[in-house]
């Protein structure tokens, strides 16, 4: 198997964790304060950035400048879901494929890589929990003002 | 031949593994013993940015103002510019004698040119977490 498509499993497995999920879900709960348009922003960036220094910065930004964020503490525990967990998640994910390749190093290309992979798949799933719990709020309106 | 852009892929990785840390790290020292400078000041410096000279000027301009009570901001200014621009351990030496960005077989111009286009995209990037990292942590202390 190539190095690419172990990574992508190797990414999908840790996304699959009942942990990621559980704190997915409990951070697209906690998001429910914000707009949608602001959950779309998160997303873009993930998805459009090379560099997941991009995606902490965006986050930090966002906390200073707009009180949404600030609201149960949802930038706080983004950053830290991503800075601590995910990274943790990335290390282990470096390991097993060091162990896997014999020992061949897995470069800094790689390591920003699969990194960014973990970011963007623990967007797409708290955009989800975002949408499924805005709606049992009853915020539907607010996502009809932001597709406008 | 002129040298006109730098490899964003590496980039890209200088700026997650050592501009992030450094930046984070830059701020944690700063602010052990000073005060943040306000967001006007953050924000200016972001704008000035945009180029390794224009940034070099705007900061050495800053540290050489008279600011009255505000010591710190000096402080910020001086210990930015030693960042950036120490002849030893700044970033711009850095650029060539511990990141090897610059590429064998160049003319001195092309070197230089080169240099300055590195230091510049090294320091936008690092200025760009300097300035993230302040007004949130700003915010935090606000709350």
């Amino acid at each position: 198997m190539n190095v690419s498509l172990q990574i992508a499993r190797a990414v999908a497995k840790e996304l699959d964790q009942d942990p990621v999920y559980d704190r997915a879900k409990a951070l697209g709960s906690q998001s429910v304060g914000l707009r949608r348009a602001q959950i779309s922003g998160l997303e873009s960036v993930a998805n459009g950035t090379r560099k997941v220094s991009d995606v902490l910065d965006y986050i930090k930004l966002r906390t200073a400048r707009h009180k949404e964020w600030r609201v149960n503490e949802i930038g706080a525990a983004l950053l830290e879901a991503m800075e601590q967990d995910l990274r943790t998640r990335r290390d282990g994910i470096c390991n097993e494929l060091t162990s896997l390749a014999d020992g061949a190093a897995v470069d800094d290309y790689m390591r920003q890589d699969i990194y960014l992979r973990l970011i963007r798949g623990f967007v797409a799933q708290l955009a989800a929990q975002y949408e499924f719990a805005s709606m049992q709020h009853g915020r539907s309106g607010a996502d009809e003002r932001d597709s406008r | 031949m002129s040298v006109t852009a730098v490899d964003e892929r590496r980039l890209a990785v200088l700026s997650d593994t050592k501009l992030y840390p450094e930046a984070s790290a830059f701020l944690s020292r700063f602010l052990a013993d000073y005060a943040l400078p306000s967001t006007q000041q953050l924000i200016g410096l972001l704008t000035f940015s945009r180029s390794w000279a224009e940034l070099l000027t705007f900061v050495k301009h800053q540290e050489s103002r008279d600011w009255g009570n505000k010591a710190e901001y000096q402080q910020f200014y001086t210990q930015l510019r030693r960042y950036l621009d120490d002849s030893k351990t700044g970033l711009r030496p850095r650029v060539k004698a511990e990141l090897g960005l610059l590429p064998g077989g160049l003319t001195a111009k092309q070197e230089r040119e080169a240099h300055d286009l590195w230091a510049g995209a090294l320091a936008r990037e690092f200025v760009q977490h300097l300035v993230a990292a302040a007004l949130y942590q700003a915010q935090e202390r606000r709350s």
